[in-house]
């Protein structure tokens, strides 16, 4: 017979929840085939690896993530309300009162994005993190490019607790041109962030824009000691991608 | 708190009770962090992992069903964050071959020599075998558990097992450049 014939009860058996025929069955086995001999030292040998243990301080961090955090104050949500109504109201009086000009309709759209900002920014201001999530995809839908909600999301990048949120506020700013004080505040959150996947959101980010500087501080920054070896890979296969389609940085 | 059954904690979280999953954390980020150490090789990135399943379980709370294991759950959570991670970096053939964590101290140095080579053996298997070695091996899971989470007949489990087992012992026979694992203390 051969070893495959016999993969069932040596499975069970080494992990010892085989019946007493099977494990006879596979013994027996065993005892002929240096093959599956040495497959049950390896799965020995794999009991006896060292068991790592996690960071002392996550628990903590991962509390933190999930903590109430000040919500925004009632009147912004009276605010946006009102506003919405305001919008409304303003859409259906001028829908049946008066012509509708051009300037009418322009100024309609400009409202309605006034109010569009406003959800974004009082949603990211919210304690729970999938609200802060669905505020980032709120500005990230937004036309144009207004500084506050720039501004906004840089903070949030900067600062949010929640891993995932930081991320997706990363993937957001790459819609908008970044003013200079929010590039700078994404080069320090490299220096100082603790997740791989956001510093490589954020090196995406950097790399993204038209910063001049940005290949030598990427460089500087894949030569530091100290960074994960995984954001180290991924900056050296973005560095030597960007080499082969023209230094698009100098 | 500390006496509930996880199911219990679970069960709370869906009512809007975010400390029953700090404890629910406090009492499975050790395994889930080993489970993505064992898969990524990166410390880092697994303090990340076991972070997010979490904050999976909180935003989908709606979809733990009462009558279910709560570890089979968070392993399937587990599961798919690490295939979400993998497709969004397309890196995983990247990853480091030697962990980003220090070996511990103390420990003979042969003995450490073949954890080294076992882990880069391990590291040299396609994810999905790796996968089985470690649920089975590591986290303990049962291969029934294996077959719910992958959504596969129980002894299609036992199989693959084995033959990822084979697999892995051609790989690490063939770092260490000596067949068979005598040197291991095998079984007779």
């Amino acid at each position: 017979m051969t070893c495959s014939e016999f993969a069932i009860d040596i499975a069970d058996t080494l992990a010892g929840s085989a019946t007493a025929a099977a494990r006879a069955r596979a013994e027996g086995h065993m005892a002929g085939c240096a093959s599956c001999r040495a497959n049950a030292a390896l799965w020995d040998a794999m009991g006896e690896m060292p068991e790592a243990t996690p960071s002392a301080d996550l628990p903590a961090r991962f509390e933190r993530q999930i903590a109430p955090r000040p919500s925004a104050p009632r009147w912004a949500w009276g605010a946006v309300a009102a506003a919405v109504l305001v919008g409304v109201l303003s859409f259906v009086a001028g829908r049946y009162t008066a012509p509708r000009t051009e300037t009418d309709i322009a100024s309609l759209r400009g409202e309605v994005r006034n109010l569009r900002e406003v959800v974004a920014l009082s949603l990211l201001d919210q304690q729970s993190a999938s609200e802060r999530l669905r505020g980032i995809r709120y500005s990230a839908a937004l036309e144009g490019t207004d500084p506050e909600v720039v501004d906004a999301l840089s903070r949030t990048l900067s600062n949010d607790s929640s891993v995932d949120v930081r991320l997706a506020a990363a993937e957001a700013l790459r819609r908008f041109p970044l003013p200079a004080a929010a590039r700078e505040a994404a080069w320090k959150l490299l220096e100082q962030d603790d997740s791989p996947l956001v510093q490589i959101a954020v090196i995406d980010l950097l790399a993204a824009g038209k910063d001049p500087s940005a290949r030598t501080r990427l460089e500087k920054l894949r030569d530091r000691a100290g960074l994960d070896a995984n954001v180290r890979d991924y900056l050296q296969a973005l560095l030597s991608n960007q080499r082969k389609q023209g230094n698009q940085y100098q | 708190m500390l006496s509930d059954t996880d199911e219990q904690l679970m069960a709370a979280v869906q009512g809007g009770d975010n400390p029953a999953l700090g404890e629910l954390f406090r009492r499975h980020h050790a395994a889930l962090y080993r489970y993505f150490l064992r898969m990524s090789g990166s410390a880092a990135l697994s303090e990340d992992l076991a972070q997010d399943v979490f904050l999976r379980m909180l935003r989908k709370s709606e979809t733990w069903q009462r009558e279910a294991k709560f570890s089979s759950w968070m392993y399937r959570i587990a599961h798919n964050a690490f295939i979400d991670h993998t497709r969004k970096s397309k890196w995983e053939t990247a990853m480091p071959e030697k962990w980003d964590v220090a070996a511990p101290a103390g420990r003979q140095l042969e003995q450490d020599q073949e954890h080294a080579m076992l882990h880069q053996a391990l590291m040299a298997l396609p994810a999905d075998k790796r996968e089985l070695l470690v649920l089975s091996r590591f986290q303990g899971l049962k291969y029934e558990q294996i077959g719910e989470l992958l959504g596969v007949e129980t002894n299609t489990v036992k199989v693959r097992v084995f033959r990822a087992l084979g697999q892995l012992r051609e790989i690490y026979e063939r770092i260490s450049g000596e067949p068979g694992l005598a040197a291991m203390g095998g079984r007779s």
